[in-house]
């Protein structure tokens, strides 16, 4: 057997048989580096099993409640947010072919648009008040959407709010249950 | 002495109080963390070597684990399956950090189970960590987990495959190489020469 064989069972804590740790005892005797090796992990081992056990500084649950706490909150923000850009996003989608549909082709949506930013940026220079600059605003609206589309955004936007709020409340403001 | 984890009564309390926490007791869960904080800090000191490191991630270990609690199988070891969440979470620590330098010197807060509050014992015993601290860090994240759980937890060859999801032949080998590694590096820090004339240095000439 040569000498890796025996390095190997220097590492193992499987018993050997009889007759190979008496080979392992003699290999040990008359190879240097075999005892070096033996020594240094006879000691390191002693070291392993002797050390310290580490314990946290006082205080290790209440830190825990601490920190499960704002995990738990912003978790829920997260997901009200969440939610609130999955309703948003929907609403667009649901609101906008809708739109699409009700607008007279004779008016295409990117000239009424155009229009209205014109009327917007004719208005600013000029702006007299924050009044004025709004009821502008609001006419300027007036003009491009129909008058049934003002009906359901308004309708989507305070389902939207409703939703949202409701969303906010269950998942923000709701008590964490600690008892 | 290391702290026992397991015991039939503790067993059947620590199932009623993961039980507890199932039904969304958070103050059940925290008697649990009362029970075993220590073991899961002291892994994840061992496998980060740092006190800061170790109370961030044995945090962590127990937030994971009662977001996880219902995967818990209640026919196995609760501590198991916690040092397992903390072993795997350190490995992945180190991984991402890519940690590499280990210091006592930066953690004047050590503290040491059933320490001597001999400032001389204090410091022999900070020295032994540091020792083995830097043993440690010669091993891979895995290899080194596998050592821990070896010999401070006592787990068998199975234990630890079940917590580091490797095989118990893997185990084996693993801490076989482990072995070897340290003590190359203890020989390699202490090798026999100086030992001699350490040896030589205290003792008395006449023998």
């Amino acid at each position: 057997m040569n000498h890796r064989f025996f390095e190997e069972r220097l590492f193992s804590d499987e018993p050997l048989p009889p007759e190979e740790q008496l080979l392992l005892e003699e290999h040990i005797h008359s190879c240097e580096r075999c005892r070096a090796l033996r020594t240094a992990w006879q000691e390191t081992e002693v070291e392993l099993k002797l050390a310290q056990w580490i314990t946290p500084r006082a205080g290790f649950s209440r830190r825990w409640r601490e920190r499960f706490l704002r995990h738990t909150a912003l978790a829920q923000q997260r997901r009200a947010l969440g939610v609130f850009l999955v309703t948003s996003l929907l609403a667009a989608l649901f609101a906008f072919p809708f739109f699409a549909l009700i607008a007279s082709p004779a008016q295409p949506l990117w000239l009424r648009v155009m229009v209205a930013l014109y009327n917007l940026s004719a208005l600013i220079p000029a702006v007299e008040g924050v009044v004025t600059f709004l009821s502008t605003v609001g006419r300027a609206i007036a003009q491009v959407i129909p008058p049934m589309v003002e009906i359901a955004f308004g309708m989507a936007f305070l389902g939207l709010m409703a939703i949202w709020l409701a969303m906010l409340r269950k998942f923000s403001f709701g008590r964490v249950r600690t008892q | 002495m290391k702290p026992t984890v397991q015991g039939e009564d503790i067993r059947e309390q620590e199932l009623h109080w993961v039980q507890q926490a199932l039904a969304g007791d958070t103050e059940a869960f925290v008697q649990l963390i009362e029970v075993y904080q220590q073991s899961v800090y002291n892994l994840c000191y061992r496998m980060l070597g740092n006190a800061e490191d170790a109370e961030d991630a044995a945090q962590e270990t127990f937030l994971r684990a009662f977001h996880s609690l219902r995967k818990f199988d209640q026919q196995r070891s609760f501590v198991t399956w916690l040092l397992s969440i903390a072993a795997h979470h350190c490995i992945d620590q180190i991984r991402k950090r890519k940690m590499t330098v280990f210091s006592l010197d930066d953690n004047p807060d050590l503290e040491f189970a059933g320490h001597d509050p001999l400032p001389e014992a204090t410091i022999s015993l900070r020295e032994d960590q540091q020792r083995l601290q830097q043993l440690l860090k010669r091993l891979s994240e895995t290899d080194r987990a596998a050592i821990v759980l070896y010999y401070w937890y006592d787990f068998s060859y199975e234990e630890i495959a079940q917590s580091l999801s490797l095989t118990v032949s893997a185990v084996k080998s693993r801490l076989h190489r482990a072995r070897r590694a340290l003590a190359e590096s203890w020989l390699e820090k202490y090798p026999p020469t100086s030992r001699e004339v350490e040896r030589k240095g205290y003792e008395s000439p006449v023998f």
